[in-house]
């Protein structure tokens, strides 16, 4: 029953400072791990990289082909936390602002340098 | 999708001994010694209950790690088991084995449990095999009757002219 808009949303594409460590990144899709699940096999994978690779090639760890079935992947909080307590910078052309990963979407909403679509034509 | 959909975690965790080949017979061999790592080792890794590195990790809901034992325990004992670090209810069908975790820590570096005189340093999940060789590991002597200790590089010694229960040769006859 999950919308179908967001099935393909894949990790958190954004630049970490440090960068990123491996162990926080997706290995379907090399971005920080959004809603990370870890497999019986002690892989992480961002959920919906992971159930879109059961579905499309089968039930298996990408990483180590072992055996695998979406019912066999746990949340990870451990790993979501650490990933949200993690540095980024702004996305935004001009900002220099850094702040933690969880903080960034309300930053976004308020940041001076992000464009908007314009009323009038719907551009940015 | 709902953590209540996944089966019990105890009797998977039974099925899947074997982690990367590596068995982890150091949960029965480490309780009984001091860990000591080469580098400082992340709090992510000691145990809210026994505060020690975790054995056998197992992370609950929250996201915080336990040893095996330590989490088993407290779900036992306690109609509504709550971690003691944040206070939140462990739910069992949420807890499961942490094989990033154990991993990880099977990567890291530590000095041999006999460092007073052996000055190896290992990654974590070679630990067990370099006790196996270790000259400063204690072994029993293997002679009957005999229930001392030695260094293993001492127990030749210890047999052929130390041990009260060593065979030697009758001097008259030449048997032993
Ligand atoms: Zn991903
Ligand atoms: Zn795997
Ligand atoms: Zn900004
Ligand atoms: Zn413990
Ligand atoms: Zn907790
Ligand atoms: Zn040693
Ligand atoms: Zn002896």
């Amino acid at each position: 029953s999950t919308p179908s808009l967001q099935v393909d949303i894949q990790g958190y594409d954004v630049e970490f400072d440090p960068p990123l460590e491996s162990k926080y990144e997706c290995p379907i899709c090399l971005m920080a791990l959004r809603c990370a699940v870890q497999t019986p096999c002690g892989h992480r994978f961002c959920r919906n990289c992971i159930e879109k690779s059961i579905r499309d090639t089968g039930q298996k760890c990408p990483v180590d082909n072992e055996r695998l079935v979406e019912e066999q992947l746990f949340p990870d909080n451990f790993a979501k936390r650490e990933i949200l307590s993690l540095t980024v910078r702004c996305p935004n052309n001009g900002c220099r602002d850094k702040m933690e990963l969880r903080h960034l979407d309300n930053h976004v909403a308020e940041c001076k340098f992000s464009t908007v679509p314009c009323p009038q034509c719907q551009e940015s | 999708m709902s953590a209540e959909e996944n089966e019990c975690v105890w009797s998977r965790e039974q099925s899947r001994q074997c982690v990367n080949g590596v068995k982890w017979e150091l949960e029965s061999l480490l309780p009984a010694r001091t860990l000591h790592f080469v580098e400082r080792i992340g709090e992510q890794y000691m145990c809210p209950v026994c505060n020690s590195v975790v054995l056998n990790p197992h992370q609950a809901g929250c996201g915080h790690i336990f040893c095996y034992q330590c989490i088993r325990t407290l779900m036992d004992s306690q109609t509504s088991p709550k971690c003691p670090l944040d206070n939140m209810l462990i739910k069992s069908d949420e807890v499961f084995q942490d094989n990033c975790c154990r991993r990880e820590l099977l990567n890291l570096e530590v000095y041999c449990t006999n460092a007073s005189s052996c000055s190896h340093k290992i990654t974590l999940r070679h630990l067990q095999d370099h006790l196996k060789c270790c000259e400063y590991e204690s072994v029993e002597c293997s002679n009957q009757g005999c229930a001392e200790e030695t260094h293993r590089k001492d127990l030749l010694e210890h047999q052929q002219s130390v041990c009260s229960f060593r065979l030697e040769l009758c001097t008259h006859c030449r048997k032993a």
